[in-house]
């Protein structure tokens, strides 16, 4: 493919100092465009760029789900979709009625193969009515039972690759199998049809605006650098705590827990980013390989270590703010006698040289305080105490690195009281992210999108990656599969199970209240 | 009237100690942000509010130490100044974060004392950006004493009479100093970019040999002529289609027409006005043409608050294309500047260009 693009004129009018990336037309094929997903993210992401002007003028996108509608019904059900849940203020009657032209209705049964003759023909005529080029980006928005069918039944149509000269990229959603063997049996499927540059496994956390500002805080900045190794570093926790239950994901969720949903992918997808060298460049395939080694470089936990390292947790009712909250058993779609863990918390060590002994300690819940994910680093004490009698209490310098709900970056230290005699006190030094540029943060989706249909898998996981973290979680999953847990061992509403601090505890450490 | 530095530095240790003692939260410090020190250099007359509110929303992207220097007509004594600060809660947060604004006061008879007065003001190891607004101080020789001092030279030449003057004026400045741009340049980004973005298309990029016309058109007032920002966008489309200045040119009803060279190849640009209520002196259209078949054209229209953009690249064939395209605020246009310390390369070539646009229709 590089050797095709080198002998493409360039484009001239482009102005690297002024412009935004530049992103070619394309047609995006969502299946499951009827589906949560799509609804909820991918077209309020999308229409938010056209908005934006970020998009190129002929794009477009075929949606594909069983339900028969008409372009039109489509188009109607998806301007609902970005009014309920776009940005309010973004929504415009003339933008919408420009962008839902390049909106068009694939219906049929991904399982029948020919439904993809009717596809194949359908993008035929949008390539040459939008002039996308032929460039077609694939987005597996359905359940993950149908991945491996609708791959093999898009080569058997030749939709996967173009006879234009166009591109093909396919997106596939989490969750990348449900442990290591499935992954690897997916990812079997879908590379036996694309090239590994052509898949991308979207993970939206690493979407995040203050998740890549991880990289340019670190990377950007030569002051923290000389103290991001375990000399200076004495633990790091990362949290992703959520207020809300399963709501109506019991079902889903039933099938994966807090370690698969939560940790297996997104949370050591941050580790890796805080943890990671430094890239030789800021390319895809260099940041991927730092991560890459990162999460290679997790110790793996033994049957006994899974007792000590890692706790799981269940939901049980609670009372917030006057309100009572149903226990997770209580929630629809759920087993009565549920053994699936709601909250996950593990002890991870990163064994190589940059982090050797330092516990890097995860943990993700639902229905737990406060809806908060951020990661804390807690650097070692100053090496002599001058002021131990004025402040007898031990106060660590804090690094925080908030990605959400609000995004940014705090440090805190300590500073003399003004005033007489030498009273210190905690201080806060912070970043806002959102204030501090003044601008809209994209969305995640929003980020992603753009980035697969420019061709940049920086953001996305790469199938080591995704391979080497189950690896890391596998174990747990095993040790918690045979074991009778003793559900529901946290309130509603709480931070989570006892036995969770206790975890920390041993170490001497325990967890930041965010 | 003097103005003691001294005094004006401790006058903002006082501001913020006092901003300290009523700034909410125990464990939270104030926060004092600085990214540079942004002087502003304006006409007395002025809407100082209006201003105020725009340096107070740039500072929330681009907190800095603003030096607000208004320059009095005349003779007289004038050298005053005060300090104040625009403090913002960040979203959802009781945390304050602020920034300083110095408003000093100078007549034209005052204003060569300013640079000592500034000296001390500047932050230290940050960038000093100086945004000039209006034709009348950008004439004066402050404004060149001031240029030394800055990074970034911002002036915006929409608002001086006559763009070949001010054309001509620019690239003088561009010259003599560095970092010089020009919010008529901002202004066109976001059409700039509506054409690169449909040559992304490697069909369209391979058409580019084709196209043979270039019409711009612009609204406002006929009499005032055209305006900078058109022959800015003329110099710039054709340094992109590589089209040089070797042929003639003439003038019609409301514009001119230029007779261009591609290569081996005659092609024009014209330049025309048309009448578009409310639009003021902006441009309107921007079409770019084949003369050949099958035909191939781009066409961008500001219609209202929006940009239509038509694509015919075969017979019958079209894709347009509506996307929300208010005017752009100071504010917008200023942080756009305020991201580039790099050379501008783009913007001096298109320049050059349009100044020698300007001279040949002249």
């Amino acid at each position: 493919m590089a050797a095709a693009e080198a002998m493409v004129d360039p484009n001239p009018f482009i102005d690297s100092l002024r412009f935004e990336r530049r992103i070619p037309a394309c047609t995006i094929v969502i299946f499951g465009a009827n589906g949560d997903l799509a609804k909820r993210k991918l077209l309020p992401a999308l229409y938010s760029l056209a908005h934006d002007r970020r998009l190129s003028a002929g794009f477009a996108v075929a949606g594909n789900s069983r339900t028969p509608l008409s372009d039109e019904d489509f188009r109607a059900r998806m301007k609902q979709s970005v009014k309920d849940f776009g940005e309010q203020d973004q929504y415009d009657e003339e933008v919408w009625q420009s962008f839902e032209r390049g909106l068009y209705y694939v219906p049929g049964d991904v399982k029948d193969p020919a439904y993809y003759n009717s596809l194949k023909e359908r993008l035929e005529a949008i390539s040459s009515e939008r002039h996308t080029g032929d460039n077609v980006l694939f987005y597996l928005s359905t359940q993950p039972s149908l991945y491996g069918p609708i791959v093999r039944q898009l080569e058997a149509a030749g939709l996967a690759r173009s006879e234009n000269g166009g591109w093909r990229r396919i997106v596939v959603e989490k969750p990348f199998g449900h442990d290591l063997a499935s992954a690897r049996e997916l990812s079997r499927q879908i590379q036996g049809v694309f090239e590994e540059s052509e898949i991308y496994r979207i993970d939206h956390y690493l979407g995040k605006e203050t998740v890549q500002n991880i990289l340019a805080f670190r990377f950007a900045n030569g002051i923290f650098e000389p103290l991001w190794n375990r000399r200076y570093v004495r633990q790091v926790q990362i949290t992703a705590a959520e207020t809300i239950g399963v709501e109506d994901r019991g079902g889903y969720y039933e099938e994966s827990g807090a370690l698969r949903d939560m940790v297996q992918n997104h949370l050591l997808q941050v580790l890796a980013t805080m943890a990671m060298e430094p890239p030789a460049r800021f390319e895809a395939e260099a940041v991927r390989n730092e991560k890459s080694k990162v999460l290679e470089s997790i110790r793996p936990m033994s049957s006994d270590d899974v007792s000590r390292y890692a706790v799981a947790g269940q939901y049980g009712p609670g009372r917030v703010g006057g309100t009572d909250l149903a226990g997770y058993r209580q929630e629809r779609g759920v087993d009565p006698e549920s053994q699936t863990d709601t909250y996950a918390a593990a002890t991870f060590f990163v064994d190589n040289w940059r982090w050797a002994g330092v516990p890097f300690y995860v943990r993700s819940g639902k229905r737990l305080a406060k809806r908060v994910t951020e990661i804390s680093i807690e650097f070692a004490s100053a090496p002599h105490v001058l002021f131990s009698e004025q402040s007898p209490v031990e106060t660590p310098n804090l690094l925080i690195l908030r990605i959400q709900p609000s995004g940014g970056i705090s440090l805190r230290f300590d500073a003399k009281k003004p005033g007489e005699g030498m009273q210190l006190r905690g201080v806060s030094m912070d970043f806002h992210y959102g204030s501090s540029f003044g601008v809209r943060e994209p969305s995640a989706y929003e980020t992603l999108l753009l980035d697969a249909i420019a061709g940049d898998g920086t953001l996305y996981s790469r199938q080591d990656m995704v391979e080497a973290s189950w690896a890391a979680v596998e174990p747990i999953v095993e040790v918690w599969k045979n074991q009778k847990h003793d559900f529901p061992n946290y309130a509603a509403g709480s931070w989570g199970p006892g036995p969770s601090d206790q975890m920390l505890n041993e170490n001497r450490h325990r967890w930041r209240t965010p | 009237m003097a103005i003691d530095p001294e005094t004006l530095i401790r006058q903002i240790d006082e501001l913020w100690a006092s901003l300290a003692d009523h700034s909410p939260g125990e464990e939270q410090a104030l926060m004092r942000a600085c990214s540079l020190t942004l002087l502003v250099l304006v006409n007395e007359e002025d809407d100082l509010a209006a201003l105020s509110e725009t340096l107070a929303e740039l500072m929330q992207s681009h907190p800095s130490r603003a030096i607000l220097i208004r320059v009095a007509a005349g003779g007289d004594e004038r050298l005053e100044a005060d300090v104040k600060a625009h403090c913002w809660m960040p979203m959802g947060r009781r945390q304050q974060i602020c920034s300083e604004q110095i408003e000093i006061q100078v007549s034209e008879r005052t204003a060569p004392d300013l640079p000592s007065v500034l000296l001390p003001l500047i932050v230290s190891d940050l960038p000093v950006v100086l945004w000039c607004r209006g034709e009348r101080v950008a004439r004066l020789p402050v404004f060149r004493q001031l240029s030394a001092f800055a990074a970034r030279l911002i002036v915006d030449v929409r608002e001086f009479r006559g763009s070949r003057d001010a054309l001509s004026w620019l690239s003088d400045l561009s010259r003599s100093a560095s970092g010089v741009t020009d919010l008529s340049w901002a202004r066109l980004t976001r059409w700039r970019e509506t054409v690169a973005q449909v040559f992304e298309n490697e069909a369209c990029r391979q058409r580019l040999p084709e196209l043979t016309a270039v019409e711009l058109t612009y609204g406002g007032n006929a009499k005032a002529g055209i305006p900078a920002s058109a022959y800015l966008m003329a110099g710039w489309l054709m340094n992109c289609l590589g089209w040089s200045l070797d042929g003639g040119s003439w003038s019609e009803k409301g514009g001119e027409t230029l007779v261009l060279r591609h290569g081996d190849r005659e092609v024009r640009m014209g330049i025309h006005h048309a009448e578009s209520p409310g639009l003021g002196s902006r441009l309107a259209a921007v079409d770019l043409k084949s003369g050949g078949e099958p035909p191939f054209e781009i066409l961008l229209r500001r219609v209202e608050d929006y940009l239509d953009l038509e694509l015919s690249t075969e017979t019958g064939s079209a894709v347009s294309n509506r996307v929300w395209f208010p005017p752009s605020s100071d504010v917008a246009l200023l942080n756009e500047e305020l991201k580039i310390f790099a050379p501008d390369t783009v913007f001096h070539a298109a320049l050059d260009t349009a100044t020698r646009i300007s001279e040949r229709v002249a």
